[in-house]
């Protein structure tokens, strides 16, 4: 769904839209705001963040419609929200939000930015290392390791067998772990 | 199995994230999470409705009405930012070590939030108690910028006016000290960069009507009086001035969001390329909208027959790659060869020149009909044309036929001042192929250094066989060009003359069409070429005048 489409529908029935955009963008807000906020945020959390970023989304979307792909806006106030969450969730933790925290090192300075660019090429050969497993076990793995669901729910996403999940759990994270040694990457250095 | 730790995700780039298996939720989970995205929708409906949106959001959501179709993606999300104040905002103030905070909208979303942020103001801290001597701040004479989350990454340059005004309301002799590591406030802040001859310094106005003052390596922290505040939020402010858009607001790379680098970018930092290297020629010559912000010159583009009979277009241009404002006029003429270059008597020329403009927003051309001008939307900015990698410049395979044409910057200015300025027709077409050309050595041509480029192609391309290419090395942009068929007979060439960069480039200039009818098309174009409602690949005309995105292909 792209600006016009989504005005168009909002001018018909504005609950329509946010529905529809909604299912089209959840996982996509949903993967922004557990990667920035994975390591302080409770499930709750999560979803409240996720809400807060649909809520703006619409909200703004009733003043300042957008044209064309959404997807840039979109991450964008995804961003933001989860930054805010972060620090939010931070001062409740009483976690000092230092500016040189990692939480925040996808912003850089230029002191860092060697090690930033490091970091970057190692996500990046991670995460091809993940897409090189193949669909279900990307998918597995990341919603397993990452995400951490349990090899029920992902059952349940993907419409498997919990065992045959287990299952692929275990053999897919042996085949990551030689893919990331195949990129010379040890496992502690993740 | 041991669990893979695979944290160092956290906080990847967009690119990487869009790799990543997408996060997911069972049914019931999403249900409930649009059910709390529909209630504080509706919550945030009724504050607004309330009237209970900041002042500084609302004055934000008033500059929408000078936006333009494409900034509308950049400075939507900006609006977006004023309202919800975060992240880029944020951003900023992470790279300045000045940790600020949160517009009240995104705290009225939750009442826990509300309580953290009631706690945590500089207000309740106590003033030092060492009373030190107050800054002199004059800023009458000096270069002024503004950065605020509302429109980062955008800075806003002061007007004269707001500067006179604003150096008046700045009475420093009536600021009192407050400690500088007192906690800062929630709510918007405003970043204040002033020049000062060199001795560049920064001031950070908070919610608490303290402002920090940053330069030099020193920091101090004062509170000023309501006057001085709202003259800077005023100040600050993109709807207190007139085109402030166009005119006054300015993309800047994050990174140089400092006291020091402020002042030097008007575009993202550009790779440094070898131009004795092919590779870094290529990636030049398409990226050329990296190396410069404004450019104009004169363009002598065509081709000659077999008898020698040929045409010639002269095109005057004016480009600005930040206000995506340009301007092209394009005369015609017909003759034989050195007649047709030399523009002697016997060389006839077309009685209508064609112009071509981009206002910031609006694409205008006149001349090919007598009484009309077309009005097109879907101004590219060059905020959303960025840099393609060398990678995906090339072909996907060693036949070269999965290159992607479109795959290009050069739709950017809608064709204005391509032969030029994006020479997609060399940098694609012809020097695809390293093995076909050759680096001769540098020169000087027509006032600029340039690489000089020969290549010879197996069978005649576009009736051009061999062909030498001058390429701008500062820029990539090209400076002259000849191409010859197998006999040696020059089929085409161009040159562009009085060409002149940045401070040295001449104003664009705007268009008269008085007298002449408005006619406003609006293109639907796909992923790449032309694609109409009739499948024709030409923009047809409709009455609805909502804007697109993509922008108008060149049909070079």
């Amino acid at each position: 769904m792209n600006g016009e489409e989504y005005s168009s529908i909002r001018k018909r029935s504005r609950e329509e839209a946010h529905r529809l955009l909604f299912e089209e963008y959840y996982n996509y807000v949903g993967t922004i705001v557990v990667n920035h906020l994975r390591n302080i945020a409770a499930a709750e959390d999560t979803e409240e963040c996720i809400s807060d970023v649909f809520a703006k989304i619409f909200f703004s979307l009733e003043e300042h419609p957008v044209t064309g792909d959404m997807r840039k806006f979109i991450a964008t106030v995804a961003k933001c929200t989860s930054i805010d969450r972060f620090r939010s969730l931070s001062r409740r933790f009483e976690k000092s939000v230092s500016l040189d925290d990692e939480q925040f090192s996808g912003i850089s300075s230029d002191d860092d930015l060697e090690a930033e660019n490091e970091r970057c090429e190692l996500q990046r050969i991670v995460a091809d290392c993940i897409s090189s497993l193949g669909e279900p076990d990307s998918t597995i793995v990341i919603q397993k390791f990452y995400y951490n669901k349990t090899s029920r729910q992902i059952a349940g996403l993907l419409s498997m067998k919990p065992s045959a999940v287990r299952m692929r759990v275990k053999r897919a994270g042996e085949q990551l772990r030689a893919a990331l040694a195949e990129r010379g990457i040890k496992e502690e250095s993740l | 199995m041991k669990k893979i730790d695979l944290g160092i995700l956290d906080n990847a780039d967009d690119d990487i994230i869009e790799k990543l298996p997408p996060f997911s939720s069972d049914e019931e989970t999403r249900k409930r999470v649009l059910s709390m995205s529909e209630k504080k929708f509706d919550e945030l409906m009724n504050e607004k409705n309330k009237g209970n949106v900041s002042e500084y959001a609302e004055s934000v959501s008033g500059v929408e009405k000078y936006r333009r179709p494409v900034w509308h993606k950049a400075l939507g999300v900006a609006a977006a930012v004023a309202l919800i104040a975060g992240g880029i905002g944020t951003a900023a103030v992470i790279k300045n070590k000045s940790p600020k905070s949160s517009d009240s909208m995104l705290a009225a979303l939750t009442t826990e939030e509300q309580n953290i942020a009631a706690t945590d103001t500089a207000a309740t801290t106590d003033a030092v108690s060492v009373q030190a001597a107050a800054p002199v701040i004059d800023i009458s004479n000096d270069e002024v910028r503004f950065m605020a989350a509302a429109y980062a990454p955008y800075l806003l340059d002061i007007s004269a006016d707001q500067q006179q005004k604003l150096a008046a309301a700045i009475n420093s002799d009536s600021w009192t000290p407050c400690d500088v590591n007192a906690p800062l406030p929630d709510g918007e802040a405003f970043n204040m960069y002033v020049y000062n001859n060199g001795a560049p310094y920064s001031l950070t106005l908070y919610g608490d009507n303290t402002v920090k003052l940053e330069g030099m390596g020193e920091a101090t922290r004062w509170y000023v009086p309501a006057e001085t505040a709202k003259a800077i939020t005023e100040a600050a402010n993109p709807a207190a001035y007139e085109n402030a858009i166009s005119d006054h607001l300015t993309w800047c790379d994050i990174s140089s969001i400092n006291v020091n680098d402020i002042w030097k970018n008007t575009r993202a930092g550009a790779k440094e390329c070898d131009m004795t290297d092919k590779k870094d020629i290529f990636y030049k010559m398409n990226n050329t909208l990296d190396y410069f912000d404004r450019a104009s010159g004169v363009i002598k583009r065509g081709g000659f027959e077999l008898s020698g009979y040929g045409s010639m277009a002269v095109s005057e241009f004016q480009v600005d790659l930040n206000t995506a404002k340009a301007y092209e006029c394009e005369e015609n003429y017909y003759g034989f060869s050195t007649h047709l270059t030399s523009l002697d008597e016997s060389v006839t020329k077309d009685d209508t020149a064609i112009i071509s403009s981009q206002d910031g927003e609006y694409c205008y051309t006149a001349g090919i009909s007598k009484d009309t001008y077309s009005k097109i939307p879907g101004v590219v900015h060059r905020i959303d044309t960025p840099t393609v990698p060398f990678e995906e410049l090339r072909p996907k395979d060693d036949s070269f036929n999965e290159y992607d044409n479109w795959n290009s910057r050069r739709q950017m200015l809608g064709g204005i001042a391509v032969d030029c300025i994006e020479n997609y027709r060399m940098a694609v077409d012809y020097l695809q192929d390293f093995d076909k050309w050759d680096i001769i050595g540098t020169q000087e041509v027509l006032g600029r250094n340039c690489v000089r480029i020969e290549g010879t192609y197996d069978v005649e391309y576009d009736a051009v066989k061999k062909f030498e290419l001058y390429v701008d090395i500062e820029t990539g942009v090209t400076v002259w060009m000849n191409g010859y068929d197998s006999e040696g007979r020059l089929k085409r060439f161009t040159v562009v003359e009085n060409l002149k960069f940045d401070d040295e480039a001449e104003p664009v200039k705007t268009p008269d069409f008085t007298g002449l009818e408005e006619k406003q098309i609006v293109p639907h174009y796909g992923d790449g070429a032309p694609v109409s409602t009739d499948g024709n690949g030409i923009p047809q005309e409709a009455t609805d005048t909502s804007p697109v995105t993509d922008p108008p292909a060149d049909n070079n």
